[in-house]
């Protein structure tokens, strides 16, 4: 599997898709999309996604949570992607 | 001099802990990716001979995409460290190896630490440690760090790696002849640079030049290289017309090439079937299942957090207006102070009204706890998996789905996370959405309401106004992404998820803590001074006749307000005073509509107030009622799955609640079962509290929050109108 393969068919997803979705899909395995993503977010062509760095979700400040909320976590749908990964436009792809 | 020894990897490789064992300093190791953002310096010494050692934060590759990235390679690029200890996972290998290919590439001399080596056999990984040191041509040690394992021979290898003391050769990969052409021609023109002799071989600079890194851009600039730059910039759109792709994505192409070529002839699996958290993903995150699976769990959640849990606010009730409503009196009467207004403010105000929101502690506690085990779990990483397509199919951006879930927790830090999508639009969109989900502070109100007048389905009334805010949201979104906001271009995302794993209860009970310690401290604090303020106004009279804290609660200040805005609420089947100035205070927080609430159907005094047994006997009254709370607790949790042991009701007929149902009933003509339904939509949908508006001022502007003031509030008043008038339309209620 090519390394443009793989930013085809996340740019064909009609929404989020996982590292065992793509796998399956591309006909790899997942340490090999894994490998791949992680070797674009090096070259800057995948970028975290800002949302789903540790710790998002969680109260901008405890005063922020202080009415009204349930609290200072506040957010008990908030979530630890890990590592979410958002594709950035690219010049040739 | 001493020389510098630099432990560079990829985020949780295990850096900080090999680190730990090889200087002997003592760091606090987590599971955060760019845990280690400062430096952490040591020393160790082989044989007598002292080395300085460098832990540097994670990174991926020598391309700087993030702040914490920027320290190691600029540390790498700059320092120039004798050795450079690359720790690699060795369960991702791949990953380990295309930072290694970069390290050798920068002409760095390196010993490969293969960590996290006892995962080896347990997932039937073969590397071949031999073959793989003579591929690379450099030392290649097995540790486990996390148990000291193998730190004996990194020190080893490293002093010997010292004591070659030869100029290390660096890894020249052949990118093919179009990059190689044009990387050619930049070498060349470097010549004319001998400062960047300095940055490292002019070859590899020359790659990171055509790679984009700011780093080395910035170097160059320094050197005075601007014909370099943009002879660079020219390159890189040549390579990226001739070869049809980014120069970026075909260097990592052919980086990755060399990868799988190295793993072939040192490595192996195994075969072995998709794991078991695989086998539920494909299941939690089907296009077509995921929806209807995170709708069945949701309603487990909801079915324990109002079922199972409501012995317990029975519990909490009587306790507040039995024993803690006695003993408040009898401190009263120590001081002399009963019998007056300081009486009425602290029974009819504090006690009813903070009383009155503490008795949903248990609620909270176990949505909270249900809420807890899925995020532990890794379930509520999948939820953003099915949520984001949902979303997505509709027209709302896909990352939308973060913010409108942390609004499920609180409408004000949904707001900030709002900040986390890239356009203007987009951000706006996504903030005027997040005020409809059901944060937790309406899950009081919804599960009194619920109570009320339909203690048999409750826990379905609670789910459908959950996903009735969804419901909304969305269509409110698809109004505006086609008018107002129209729809930009979405960006594709792919989600690292964790794997599925057994919640820990030492999480799980934090979380719990935590978030439940947060709403016991609004308690205390906001609407302690909503209760004192609502009293107030109710101990204000104007018209009529009484004094002050001695009138007719309809007569009142809060009373004439509060029938003014009845008028307005009386096509929706709830506009007597009492219902309106509930709403009316709610505007402060959510909860507030429950403390009102008590406050002005209770106002004749606590239920519990009569007949004290004396201290002890008030103690054997809490306890006793405790210990009947437990088990109609456990009794309770067969009916989850559909086996009922005690009936829903018994432990919701209290006077509060008999005082609303007439009230409905009243206000209604009859109809009070739809009118509290419509009540409950109302709450849903109406206009955020001050703290939400705050935020969203300051994240919009005023011109936006006076929109969502208004605007949510005629959302609200029309669903309720239509589910009021509409049912009494169809027959209902």
């Amino acid at each position: 599997m090519k390394v443009t393969e793989l930013l085809r068919e996340i740019q064909e997803s009609p929404g989020a898709v996982t590292i065992p979705e793509l796998a399956r899909r591309l006909g790899s395995t997942a340490e090999t999309v894994r490998a791949m993503l992680i070797a674009l977010r090096a070259a800057g062509r995948l970028s975290p996604e800002a949302g789903a760095r540790p710790g998002a979700g969680k109260c901008a400040s405890d005063a922020s949570c202080s009415v009204g909320c349930p609290g200072p976590a506040g957010c008990p749908f908030a979530i630890d992607l890990g590592s979410g990964l958002e594709l950035r436009a690219g010049r040739g792809t | 001099m001493t020389p510098l020894v630099a432990i560079a990897g990829c985020p949780n490789a295990g850096k900080t802990t090999l680190f730990n064992h090889l200087a002997g300093a003592k760091h606090k190791v987590g599971n955060w990716p760019g845990q280690t953002v400062d430096r952490h310096e040591g020393v160790f010494s082989v044989n007598g001979k002292r080395f300085q050692v460098v832990d540097l934060p994670g990174t991926y590759g020598l391309v700087a995409v993030s702040a914490e990235e920027s320290i190691a390679t600029g540390f790498l690029s700059r320092e120039r460290p004798t050795v450079v200890v690359t720790v690699v996972d060795v369960s991702n290998l791949s990953t380990g190896l295309h930072l290694v290919a970069q390290v050798a590439e920068a002409g760095l001399r390196q010993v490969v630490a293969l960590n996290m080596w006892d995962v080896v056999d347990r997932r039937g990984l073969v590397v071949d440690v031999d073959a793989l040191q003579a591929v690379l041509a450099m030392p290649v040690v097995p540790t486990v760090a996390r148990r000291g394992e193998g730190i004996a021979e990194v020190r080893v290898a490293v002093a010997t790696a010292t004591a070659l003391d030869l100029p290390a050769s660096p890894l020249i990969l052949d990118y093919g002849p179009v990059i190689e052409r044009h990387l050619g021609a930049l070498v060349e023109a470097a010549v004319g640079y001998p400062e960047i002799d300095r940055l490292g071989p002019v070859r590899w600079i020359m790659l990171q030049l055509l790679a984009g890194d700011e780093q080395t851009t910035r170097a160059i600039e320094q050197v005075g290289g601007d014909e370099l730059l943009a002879a660079g910039r020219q390159a890189a759109g040549a390579i990226s017309a001739e070869v049809g792709v980014d120069v970026e994505v075909a260097l990592v192409e052919r980086r990755l090439q060399w990868v799988t070529g190295v793993l072939d002839s040192v490595s192996g699996r195994i075969p072995s079937g998709p794991s078991w958290s695989d086998r539920f993903d494909r299941v939690l995150t089907h296009r077509l299942l995921g929806l209807p699976v995170f709708l069945a769990v949701m309603w487990v959640v909801l079915r324990v957090t109002s079922d199972v849990t409501a012995p317990f606010v029975g519990w909490v009730e009587a306790t507040i207006s039995g024993p803690v409503s006695r003993w408040a009196l009898a401190g009263l009467e120590g001081v002399s102070l009963d019998g007056g207004w300081v009486e009425s403010l602290v029974v009819d105000g504090v006690v009813a009204g903070v009383g009155g929101v503490l008795a949903f502690v248990p609620v909270l506690c176990g949505l909270y706890l249900m809420l807890a085990l899925l995020e532990d779990s890794g379930y509520m990483a999948r939820t953003a998996v099915v949520m984001d397509r949902t979303m997505r199919a509709v027209g709302i951006p896909g990352k939308a789905f973060l913010p409108m879930m942390v609004g499920f927790g609180c409408t004000v830090p949904a707001i900030y996370a709002t900040r986390t999508l890239d356009s203007p639009r987009d951000r706006l969109l996504v903030g005027l959405l997040t005020p409809f989900m059901s944060c937790g502070a309406r899950l009081p109100v919804y599960v009194l309401l619920a109570g009320v007048f339909f203690a048999e389905h409750r826990s379905n009334v609670v789910l459908a106004m959950y996903l009735l805010g969804i419901v909304v949201a969305i269509l409110i979104g698809l109004l505006l992404s086609k008018t107002v906001l129209r729809e930009s271009q979405p960006t594709p995302l792919v989600m690292v998820l964790p794997d599925f794993r057994m919640p820990s209860l030492r999480t799980v009970w934090s979380l719990v803590k935590q978030r439940t310690g947060a709403f016991i401290r609004v308690a205390g604090t906001v609407i302690l001074a909503a209760s004192i303020g609502v009293w107030l106004l109710l101990a204000i009279p104007i018209g009529g006749g009484g004094g002050f804290a001695d009138t007719d609660v309809e007569e009142s200040a809060f009373g004439g307000i509060a029938k003014t805005m009845g008028v307005v609420m009386k096509p929706l089947g709830f506009g007597e005073w009492e219902q309106s100035g509930a709403l009316l205070s709610g505007l402060v927080a959510k909860e507030v509509v429950v403390s009102t609430m008590n406050q002005l159907y209770t106002g004749e005094g606590p239920v519990g107030y009569q007949g004290s047994d004396g201290f002890a006997g008030d103690l054997r009254e809490i306890g006793s009622g405790f210990v009947g709370s437990a088990w109609d607790t456990l009794r309770s949790i067969p009916a989850v799955v559909g086996l009922r042991f005690v009936d829903p009701g018994d432990d919701v007929s209290t006077a509060l609640q008999s005082s609303i149902r007439s009230s409905f009933e009243e206000s209604s003509g009859g109809h009070g079962a739809l009118a509290g339904l419509a009540f409950l939509v109302f709450v849903l949908l109406y206009t955020p509290c001050m703290a939400s508006l705050a935020a969203f001022r300051h994240e919009f502007g005023t011109r936006w929050m006076f929109m969502t003031v208004i605007g949510q509030f005629l959302v609200a008043w029309l669903g309720a109108f239509v589910v009021f008038q509409g049912g009494r339309l169809l027959g209902l209620g």
